[in-house]
């Protein structure tokens, strides 16, 4: 049994796709699902919305991540690891363009997710997801710029800007 | 300093700049969602609806020209599409500055 946090985002759209394929997973592991917008209601813990600094604790805290095709790719991939991750299809009125599609071809192709195209095969996937080895992204993503020169960038820029 | 923000990853990307937006005179607007609500909360926000087909484009633009002509800011800083291609077409007409981020 592993901890494992499924979230869709935070934005408007529906992904009931991906909470009816991790129902499933209930029944053997410790799941927390954050639904969103979604209209499904998954048979273990779950939330509709979560504050981002809780979301940063359960993703930290977890030992599998699942989730859209999204900015949350990132986090994780900034904790060291490798989500599970599933598309929003504009086909399927999951979101309102093709970029999810094609970002997680891309990550996919650079090694950094276990991308997930037909949901049938997710539970096969967090089984192939459990050891720590699958889970470890390597090589690991350049760190983050500090805030300092963050803000030294964006100074930078609106002093161009700003003339 | 006027942000422009969607819900969802685009919030995400706004927020990662508070670093150098929170020592800034700084405003938003900002689509009414769950997490924008969450996350804004007690900072000044106008609430716009998204708009969500290119036909609304120009109406929206005309309401952020109006925005941004009560407001008028030295900057714009977004990282949307949306909700932002409207502003950055006003502050054009507004002759403002304009910041994309795209990370």
């Amino acid at each position: 049994m592993a901890a494992i946090l499924v979230t869709v985002g935070m934005g408007p759209w529906s992904f009931d796709r991906l909470i009816r394929a991790v129902e499933p997973l209930c029944a053997y592991h410790d799941l927390f699902v954050q639904t969103g917008a979604s209209a499904v209601v998954p048979p273990c813990p779950h939330a509709r919305w979560i504050p981002l600094d809780e979301m940063q604790c359960r993703l930290s805290d977890a030992a599998i991540v699942i989730t859209h095709a999204g900015s949350t790719v990132r986090l994780v991939q900034r904790l060291g690891r490798v989500p599970i991750v599933v598309a929003r299809r504009r086909a399927l009125a999951e979101t309102g363009s093709d970029r999810q599609e094609s970002f997680l071809r891309v990550e996919e192709r650079a090694g950094r997710v276990r991308a997930v195209w037909a949901v049938e095969t997710l539970p096969a996937a967090v089984a192939s997801h459990l050891t720590p080895a699958a889970r470890k992204l390597e090589p690991a993503l350049p760190p983050a710029v500090s805030d300092e020169e963050l803000t030294s960038i964006l100074e930078r820029v609106s002093r161009r800007l700003l003339g | 300093m006027v942000i422009v923000s969607g819900s969802g990853g685009v919030l995400l990307d706004t927020l990662a700049l508070r670093p150098w937006w929170q020592h800034q005179e700084t405003s938003w607007v900002a689509v009414r969602a769950a997490d924008t609500e969450i996350a804004l909360h007690g900072l000044p926000v106008t609430w716009l609806p998204d708009p969500p087909t290119w036909p609304h484009l120009v109406t929206a633009t005309w309401r952020a020209f109006r925005l941004l002509g009560r407001r008028r800011p030295d900057l714009i800083v977004s990282a949307g599409r949306r909700l932002t291609v409207p502003f950055f077409l006003a502050a054009r007409l507004r002759r403002c500055r304009r910041c994309g981020w795209k990370p």
